[in-house]
């Protein structure tokens, strides 16, 4: 729907699926809208009902990192997750330059972690239900500035953010979410030179939350033997480091004619590259071990510097 | 211009928002409560700390020698006395079975509390056979021209109903131990061992389970749900930390009731 000369702009929709194992129909509204304040200066907003039945399921494991699969839902142990969304943002644009501010909010319903790492009832509940459900939230804002014209272009990202969990088994408040990360910034440069095409990105995000053992006790038992137990912080109250890298190519193009010809034949190109320039020790996830009583902790890290030299050759 | 503006303000939101102060610390001083109250003892608890993964924590100010600690047993309150190394008692409570005791007190800011009940002392506890004999398995050892036949295993019964736990502990009795096999360089076994817990109505024990001939102590613990998830092998797997399953709030370890009853085994040599 247009209305306001074409100025606003209005777009409605609705998505139905029907999920054969629960046996109903789930029906998702979205809807976006959009003002052109000026020929440049636009305001938009959208939102919009989400569900998703192959769900990914995160499973806590703070010995050796946190692993996830993939798992369809079944309605009951597993239900369907959904989402709500909200956006709004304004953007500037000239033939030249692009601007842009977002704020997002999501609401996130039947999140579900699976996790060996529980106390059940004293008086005897069943150990073999190990997937719990939760729900949570994600908010912030992402700023862009974009050069999208002449030999030199690229942008410059920043996002600050916030999601966080609620599961009853982990914490009785929200905690952050695996996926956490409070700042992100990027920035990206391309540099076009008659056939060379360089680039370079640098990216910076501040550490995403673990879970770490805390502490250790022992208990004597009834042959007089000791067990060790050991105890976790709680969830994702602690942060790794923060990521940040620097990556840098080079790409040369190959023709193939004579020097002056009009109607070179593209016949591919040479690439060098280098990832993770100054080779960061970037976290992934830390593992622990225990040895006699002692917990010991490694860090295993990403990819350190990694060069790489590509050729590519199109084929007639 | 607008570039550089904007970029400015990507800046100064980075570092002011890097100016926020992130909390790292993990550890919290929760106290470790010890205690496990069978018929005829009196009431007592141990309270003990955890062994930090860092050596940067903050312990609370409360000595654990020092706290008022509550048992409530049939709604009279009990004060358990200290008596140093962070242990507790009161002798004017005799714990009883089928009775059910409940406890709190304050650490660091938080009140500690559990509760367990005492079961019943089993019932129809018997034997197979009160004497077994063995083949002792040293050096000299070697089996019989006929064949060597393994002796049949001991049959443990009792009455579970109610499917409750129940564990297996055999102590031997004997001031020096006889060992039946030759340990060679390996470290020589506990004269003590166990079975894990079941909620069966009975269980076999093959002679090769006892290390030691001599007079043995077979003693049948009635214990709860939380007393034999101690037990549970994968608390120490990589995979998860899975603590005990108790009715403790704000603290770790062990608060429940376990009953007893014993019977006698003889290990004999089979000459």
């Amino acid at each position: 729907m247009k209305l306001f000369n074409d100025r606003l702009q209005i777009l409605t929709g609705l998505r139905t699926d029907y999920f054969e194992t629960t046996g109903r129909a789930y029906f998702e509204p979205r809807a976006s809208i959009s003002y052109n304040l000026t020929d440049r200066l636009v305001i938009k907003g959208s939102t919009g009902n989400f569900y998703q039945f192959a769900n990914r399921v995160t499973r806590e494991d703070i010995m050796s990192g946190n692993k996830e699969f993939w798992i369809l839902s079944d309605g009951n142990t597993v239900p369907v997750s959904s989402a709500i969304h909200f956006i709004a943002g304004l953007s500037y644009e000239t033939s030249n330059y692009t601007f842009s501010a977002e704020g997002y909010y999501k609401k996130i319903h039947n999140l579900t972690e699976y996790s060996l790492r529980i106390n059940a009832s004293p008086m005897g509940m069943d150990y073999n239900e190990n997937f719990f459900n939760g729900y949570g939230f994600a908010r912030g804002i992402e700023l862009l500035a974009q050069k999208n014209s002449g030999n030199l272009t690229g942008w410059v990202s920043y996002s600050l953010g916030e999601a966080k969990n609620h599961f009853d088994e982990y914490s009785d408040g929200y905690y952050p979410a695996n996926q956490d990360v409070t700042h992100e910034f990027k920035i990206v440069g391309l540099y076009k030179y008659k056939r060379w095409d360089f680039s370079a990105n640098w990216i910076y995000a501040t550490g995403r939350p673990y879970t770490a053992p805390s502490g250790a006790y022992t208990i004597t038992l009834l042959d007089g033997t000791t067990k060790d137990f050991f105890k976790v912080t709680a969830k994702n109250s602690i942060r790794l480091p923060d990521y940040h890298r620097l990556d840098i190519s080079a790409n040369y193009l190959l023709l193939m004619g004579r020097r002056g010809d009009t109607k070179c034949r593209e016949l591919g190109s040479v690439s060098f590259s280098i990832f993770n320039l100054y080779n960061r020790k970037n976290i992934w996830y830390k593992q622990f071990t225990i040895e006699d009583g002692e917990i010991l902790e490694n860090s295993i890290k990403y990819l350190g510097i990694t060069p790489n030299i590509t050729l590519s050759l199109k084929l007639r | 211009m607008r570039f550089r503006l904007i970029i400015f303000l990507i800046i100064s939101v980075t570092g002011f928002s890097g100016c926020i102060k992130r909390d790292n610390s993990g550890f919290t001083d929760i106290p470790i409560i010890e205690s496990h109250l069978r018929p005829g003892d009196y009431l007592n608890l141990t309270v003990s700390r955890q062994i930090p993964f860092s050596s940067n924590v903050n312990y609370s100010a409360d000595d654990l020698n020092s706290l008022t600690i509550t048992v409530t047993c049939n709604n009279l309150d009990y004060i358990l006395t200290p008596l140093g190394d962070g242990k507790y008692i009161d002798s004017t409570c005799i714990v009883s079975e089928g009775e059910r005791y409940d406890m709190s007190f304050n650490y660091n800011s938080m009140n500690v509390s559990a509760y367990t009940e005492v079961p019943l002392r089993p019932s129809g506890f018997s034997e197979s056979a009160t004497t077994i004999s063995v083949m002792r398995m040293d050096s000299t050892f070697t089996p019989s021209v006929g064949g060597w036949q393994m002796p049949d295993p001991l049959i443990l019964t009792w009455d579970n109903d109610d499917a409750s736990y129940y564990i297996v502990v055999v102590e031997n009795m004997e001031e020096t131990l006889d060992p039946i096999r030759d340990f060679g360089d390996n470290e020589p076994r506990f004269g003590t061992f166990r079975k894990m817990p079941t909620t069966s109505a009975g269980i076999e024990m093959r002679p090769q389970e006892f290390q030691y001939f001599g007079h043995h102590r077979i003693i049948l613990y009635h214990v709860l749900h939380d007393y034999a998830s101690l037990y549970d092998e994968t608390t120490t797997s990589s995979l998860n930390l899975t603590n005990p399953s108790t009715s403790i709030k704000n603290g770790y370890g062990i608060f429940t009731g376990l009953n007893a009853d014993t019977l006698y085994l003889n290990v004999k040599e089979l000459k």
